[in-house]
């Protein structure tokens, strides 16, 4: 140990103070959430689902690029996966306005206290870094026949390397965004970076594969424009690593060294000027900007027909402005709306799409069908918030049915999301194919949706806005939801079934609707006996 | 004369510890029952438990008659509670979030809406009614919290520290408000560690330690019982609290270290 004290003391770090905090950060980060226990569960799930995650891509990645590509794709995969997991999970070791309380008045020096976050945050890269990039060193190895043996090793190395670079180059742009926009402006860039990122992740695959000509098999990716990318770069390195230097290598070697030293210079020789200069601001500005509400606005017509009690109305009012106004909730939000809007765009910019009604394209279907399989996502976006104490207060008013509360911010959520979709998909749909086809797709799509949604609701067991997000907690969740894609490929099923034989259409959407209408009944009670047998715990 | 507070060997246990061990009292309609203790005595254990938050381990409550466990529903619609930690949805504004809560108790619109604005301009509120609360001081956003328990006229209300965060005039105006409330027939389960203001205000005393009930009565039947003079004293008696000085001295040396 004493080689890295004397390192972190010629760095200007208190040993004993550095020692002490990055262990309590570590302990904190990886307890497991809501249990008093300190076993590392969050961390787990996380890693388990980043490492299926990247095995999906890797081997998809296999089939269709040859070693070069394979291997910047897949490094591209894992960065974005990455800064988004640093964006989401970790923002708060830069930007964490109650540290200023705890340590603003004792003796740590902004130099040990930046070097204790930013330990901790390069822990968790090169643990979340594993599991990313493990199964893409595996298939890089073990299914390319020109890769050497010892590739997966350096491939982890050099995924290390840039991983570290990119959170390095990140931490310096956090630094100099809040030097120049005041803290919420950053906050809210961030939860816009945040949509793109996941977009990226999700959607990125379906866009990449539909630009690929077709029967493309082992593609290369050395073009021009691609050289634009970051992860490329570092590919370059890797590839300069494992066969004779060609030019084009050495160049992106370059540059992927150049930005390393750009990330860390920035990073280590000026973040912790700033991060100081951060921590006065926050202590200066307080809670920021007043923003101004509406107040209370009566409820329209349609609104109180939809509604059918005060506790729907209470749920519903609630969420609709929550998500009119919380940052974390917009974001989400703006990912659910924005996420099958383009798949369905996308679809419609397919060459061989088919109206549905006359043809069936499976992938052009798969597209439409995002817009019902949002459900998976609308039932989670509802429990969690920044906010989730004041659950106390639905614990101590009379309510008579909690389920109720959750199916009028599921209205909310839904009418946001559905209406605007529906409108979209209408439109798109009229543009291609005639309007009474592109209307039933889209009733279709709408039905479909409440049907999965009022399936969902049996899974639920929190009032809305009621529950910490952990970290580690979504990545469980998702896992939890790919558990429940067979039930996702029975609505689809369905759907297709619609689409194949539309003489059933009407009788079978009367059915579904009718079959959905009765399930929230039953489900609105079910969540009202887990609700009310719980006790909220602040 | 009936007690609108009956409480009956409540307990409740935590992983296999008890907070609140087999206590016993009444509280009669129109009273102003203070009830004190050292941090962790149990007093937010027994508020849960009468409103309903948290279910007893053992034993039984009552509120105007009705079981804290099997009546929870109908003693929410007569009950208001000011809890310790007041959390509140920040981002809403304090006219759409007591609005949003008078509506849970079934208030008619047209009527809600003249309350809200009614507390939140006898509050000191109306200037930043359409404000989101995530701005407001701890004194404004505990102001909320008392307005959002009393919105809907209850019979019983449990104040828990409500004075927390408050200035000095709105801690008045709340002193004075549980003296109006207590003369119009409400009955006051007042939980606090401010001795001086139960000592005021309160009829009658209770007091816990270590979850169970270790002095009950009017402040100058405590005296008689206790032979001291002011609440503190009767406090540090009871609760075994009474070797402060020799505390404080074990502090200061730990301090200055061996």
């Amino acid at each position: 140990m004493r080689p890295i004290r004397l390192f972190f003391e010629w760095l200007g770090v208190d040993w004993i103070q550095f020692s002490t905090l990055y262990k309590i950060h570590l302990k904190i980060d990886f307890r497991a959430p809501a249990r008093r226990s300190a076993s590392g569960r969050g961390l787990w799930f996380s890693m388990i689902f980043y490492a299926l995650f990247a095995s999906f891509a890797a081997l998809s990645f296999h089939r269709l690029f040859d070693l070069f590509g394979f291997t910047a794709l897949t490094l591209s995969v894992s960065s974005i996966i990455l800064i988004l997991a640093v964006i989401v999970e970790f923002n708060e070791i830069i930007l964490s306005p109650s540290d200023i309380e705890i340590f603003g008045f004792r003796p740590v020096s902004d130099r040990t206290y930046f070097w204790v976050k930013f330990a901790n945050l390069l822990t968790y890269v090169t643990l979340l870094g594993l599991a990313l990039n493990f199964p893409a060193a595996v298939v890089g190895t073990v299914l390319y026949t020109e890769s050497p043996p010892y590739y997966g090793a350096v491939y982890l190395a050099v995924a290390w390397m840039t991983h570290s670079a990119l959170t390095m180059a990140l931490v310096s742009l956090y630094g100099f965004i809040i030097q120049r926009v005041n803290y919420e402006k950053v906050k809210d860039v961030f939860a816009y970076v945040q949509i793109v990122l996941t977009f990226l992740v999700f959607g990125g695959y379906q866009v990449l594969i539909r630009f690929l000509p077709e029967g493309a098999s082992q593609r290369s990716l050395l073009d021009p424009w691609n050289m634009l990318v970051p992860t490329f770069w570092f590919a370059g390195v890797l590839h300069l690593l494992i066969q004779p230097w060609v030019f084009h290598f050495q160049v992106l070697a370059f540059l992927a060294v150049f930005l390393t030293f750009l990330g860390y210079r920035h990073g280590i020789a000026r973040l912790s000027l700033e991060y100081s200069d951060l921590l006065l601001r926050i202590s200066q500005s307080g809670e920021g900007h007043i923003r101004k509400g509406t107040g209370p606005s009566r409820l329209a017509v349609l609104e109180r027909f939809f509604l059918r009690d005060p506790e729907e109305e209470a749920g519903y009012f609630l969420f609709r402005r929550y998500l009119s106004r919380n940052r974390n909730l917009r974001a989400g939000y703006f990912a659910l709306l924005g996420f099958p809007a383009v798949m369905v765009l996308i679809a419609l910019t397919e060459k061989d799409f088919s109206d549905p009604f006359v043809q069936i394209n499976p992938s052009s279907i798969t597209m439409l069908q995002m817009v019902s399989f949002a459900a998976f996502l609308i039932v989670q976006l509802i429990i969690f918030s920044d906010h989730w104490q004041a659950a106390w207060i639905f614990y101590t008013v009379p309510v008579q049915n909690y389920g109720k509360i959750y199916l009028g911010a599921a209205k909310a959520l839904s009418v946001s999301y559905a209406v605007p979709l529906a409108a979209v998909l209408l439109l798109a749909l009229s543009w291609k194919i005639p309007f009474a086809h592109a209307l039933g797709i889209a009733t279709i799509s709408m039905v479909n949706f409440i049907a999965l949604f009022s399936f969902l609701m049996w899974f639920v067991r929190d009032l809305p806005l009621s529950r910490k997000r952990e970290r580690g907690q979504a990545a469980f969740q998702t896992i939890v939801w790919i558990l429940l894609v067979p039930v996702m490929a029975l609505f689809g099923a369905l759907e297709y079934f619609l689409f194949r034989f539309p003489k059933f259409l009407l009788p079978g959407l009367i059915l579904l609707l009718l079959f959905a209408l009765l399930n929230i009944r039953m489900t609105a009670r079910a969540i009202d006996r887990r609700i009310r047998n719980r006790e909220f715990a602040v | 004369m009936e007690p609108v507070i009956a409480v009956q060997n409540l307990t409740r246990a935590f992983d296999g510890k008890l907070a609140v061990d087999h206590i016993s009292f009444q509280v009669p309609r129109g009273q102003v029952c203070g009830y004190l203790g050292p941090n962790g005595a149990g007093k937010t254990t027994t508020v849960k438990m009468l409103t309903g938050i948290l279910k007893p381990t053992e034993g039984s409550a009552s509120i105007a008659g009705l079981d804290v466990v099997g009546d929870s529903l109908q003693i929410k619609r007569i009950i208001g509670y000011v809890p310790e930690s007041g959390a509140l949805y920040e981002d809403l504004t304090p006219a759409e979030y007591l609005y949003m809560v008078g509506r849970l108790y079934h208030m008619e619109p047209a009527v809600l809406q003249e309350k809200v604005d009614e507390f939140l301009r006898i509050f000191g509120l109306e200037e930043v009614r359409d404000d989101r609360m995530a701005t407001f001081s701890k004194g404004m956003k505990q102001k909320v919290v008392i307005s959002a328990a009393l919105i809907h006229n209850p019979e019983v209300i449990f104040f828990d520290e409500p004075l927390n965060g408050l200035d000095a005039n709105s801690a008045l105006l709340v002193k004075e408000l549980i003296r109006r409330l207590a003369e119009q027939g409400k009955t006051i389960f007042y939980c606090s560690h401010i001795l001086e203001v139960v000592e005021k205000i309160c009829d009658r005393v209770l007091i816990i330690n270590e979850g169970k009930i270790v002095a009950d009565g009017s402040i100058d039947e405590l005296r008689d019982l206790t032979q001291r003079s002011s609440l503190v004293d009767i406090f540090q008696q009871v609760t075994g609290s009474e070797d402060m000085a020799e505390i404080a001295e074990a502090l200061s040396k730990a301090m200055t270290g061996p």
